[in-house]
């Protein structure tokens, strides 16, 4: 379970999350729904370990981030947009990244890219990838290591209507297996497709809940 | 599994790290071919052939103490400082550039800031021991162009190009002063420079290094270790020169200084 108890965050003097009292589940998707700046990609870095509070805390599995740990056990992201190493085909910046952990092997990684449409074999650098394989690539990174903790930031992007189906299944599956899963979008529809709950955000406060 | 994240993270650094910089150390090996150019200009007035000391020297041997006297002007050692120059490029921003995109993925894997700043810090180390390297390598195959390559230096060769009698110097400290102590100096002014990429900006950092290095060269104070490199300030070339011992002591506190310090701030650093 996640819990974000009192979080606030202020950068250079100004508040960027206010008071965020959370409790997330596991296997469950949950919907951050805001317009731009309003703090969904903040409070995604915050649950990754990525930015420290000024004030509050994130508790993952009973473990404070920034005391406890410094980063969640096993987190998967895709936060604004897929960054790879641009010289790297999407096979070897997964390779190299999936090295790090070592967990997962080759195989595991070219029936990722398979699921998310992308062809292993596909010798092209990441440079040249087209926005919607961009994204996918960021999608078979957040999901490659079966991760506990996925966080989307605007995951429909460039995707076309297979894309959207192809990432539903992976929700699905992701949810089947237990995943806490957090999806910030600015389209209240396609998150309503896929959430369990919604957290309507504005100006780094969370305004509104939806079950 | 700590040591294969550990492994992990480091070959991330190590490959992608010099392949992204790999244009930096063809553009820094211009002072390089400028020394061998030079040196092999004027070896018409020797009767015998540089030897590879004789190109290390000259590209490191910087100025002697400079002492402001009227009407005498200050001489900006031009190689000496294209090298540090280059080196200080090679750093630049690419740590910086790395978190904000895809170090993100990489740091989170890790699950440890400490492993993420040290890589970056191994990072460092070795493109600077690269950057020599090339060096090397540029001066053997000036060597070999010229016939032969020998490991001896030529009294009469150093005296008059380099102001640096080399009778006084044994083989064995003629390769600490061309290599070991330039290549140490140089990773310790590097690691200073990517804890300053982080602490100020890499552009800030970048700046105040170069503005450090000149500072050191025309200021001859123990503050100033940005000359340390230069072999015409060591106490092999002039009477109280940097002894070798404390050029080594000093760059091992700056080291320390740089990575450790370094550490504390990246631990409270906001990555976004």
């Amino acid at each position: 379970m996640i819990i974000l108890k009192n979080l606030d965050k202020e950068l250079n003097g100004n508040a960027v999350l206010t008071d965020i009292n959370l409790e997330l589940s596991k296997g469950k998707v949950y919907g951050l729904q805001g317009k731009n700046g309003s703090g969904k990609t903040m409070l995604m870095r915050a649950v990754c370990g990525l930015i420290k509070p000024t004030g509050g805390y994130v508790e993952i599995d009973g473990e404070r981030l920034g005391k406890e740990s410094a980063f969640p056990e096993s987190v998967g992201c895709l936060i604004e947009n897929p960054a790879f190493v641009p010289y790297y085909s999407g096979l070897k910046n997964l390779q190299i990244l999936a090295d790090i952990k070592g967990r997962i092997d080759k195989k595991d990684i070219c029936l990722m890219m398979e699921r998310v449409g992308l062809d292993p074999g596909e010798k092209k650098p990441f440079r040249k990838y087209s926005l919607g394989m961009k994204q996918r690539l960021g999608i078979a990174c957040a999901f490659m290591e079966a991760p506990d903790i996925i966080l989307l930031d605007e995951p429909f992007n460039a995707l076309d209507t297979e894309g959207v189906e192809m990432l539903k299944n992976l929700l699905g599956e992701a949810k089947e297996k237990e995943a806490t899963i957090i999806v910030a979008c600015h389209d209240k529809e396609e998150l309503e497709l896929i959430a369990d709950e919604i957290f309507v955000m504005e100006n780094g406060k969370i305004m509104e809940h939806k079950s | 599994m700590w040591s294969s994240t550990r492994r992990g993270i480091i070959k991330y650094d190590l490959c992608q790290g010099l392949r992204a910089n790999m244009w930096k150390f063809l553009a820094g090996a211009v002072p390089f071919f400028g020394v061998v150019m030079i040196v092999q200009e004027r070896s018409v007035l020797f009767s015998t052939e540089p030897s590879f000391f004789e190109y290390f020297i000259y590209l490191f041997k910087g100025i002697r103490n400079y002492t402001p006297v009227p009407g005498q002007q200050f001489e900006v050692p031009i190689l000496w400082m294209i090298v540090q120059v280059s080196m200080a490029l090679i750093v630049y921003d690419y740590p910086v550039v790395n978190l904000e995109k895809y170090g993100i993925q990489t740091i989170i894997r890790a699950k440890s800031r400490a492993l993420w700043w040290f890589s970056k810090c191994i990072w460092v180390a070795a493109s600077v021991a690269l950057y020599y390297a090339v060096g090397i390598l540029i001066i053997l195959g000036a060597c070999m162009l010229m016939g032969k390559i020998s490991f001896i230096a030529d009294q009469e060769w150093n005296m008059v190009m380099n102001e640096l009698d080399v009778s006084l110097i044994a083989n064995k400290q003629l390769w600490l002063i061309c290599i070991c102590i330039p290549l140490m100096s140089s990773i310790a002014l590097s690691l200073l420079q990517l804890t300053g990429s982080f602490v100020l900006s890499p552009v800030y950092s970048f700046l105040l290094l170069l503005s450090y290095i000149v500072i050191s060269v025309y200021y001859n104070h123990s503050c100033f270790m940005g000359a340390n490199s230069m072999i015409l300030r060591n106490e092999f070339a002039m009477a109280g020169g940097n002894t070798l011992s404390g050029i080594v002591i000093t760059n091992i506190i700056v080291m320390c200084a740089a990575v450790f310090g370094g550490y504390i701030y990246f631990r409270r650093h906001d990555i976004y």
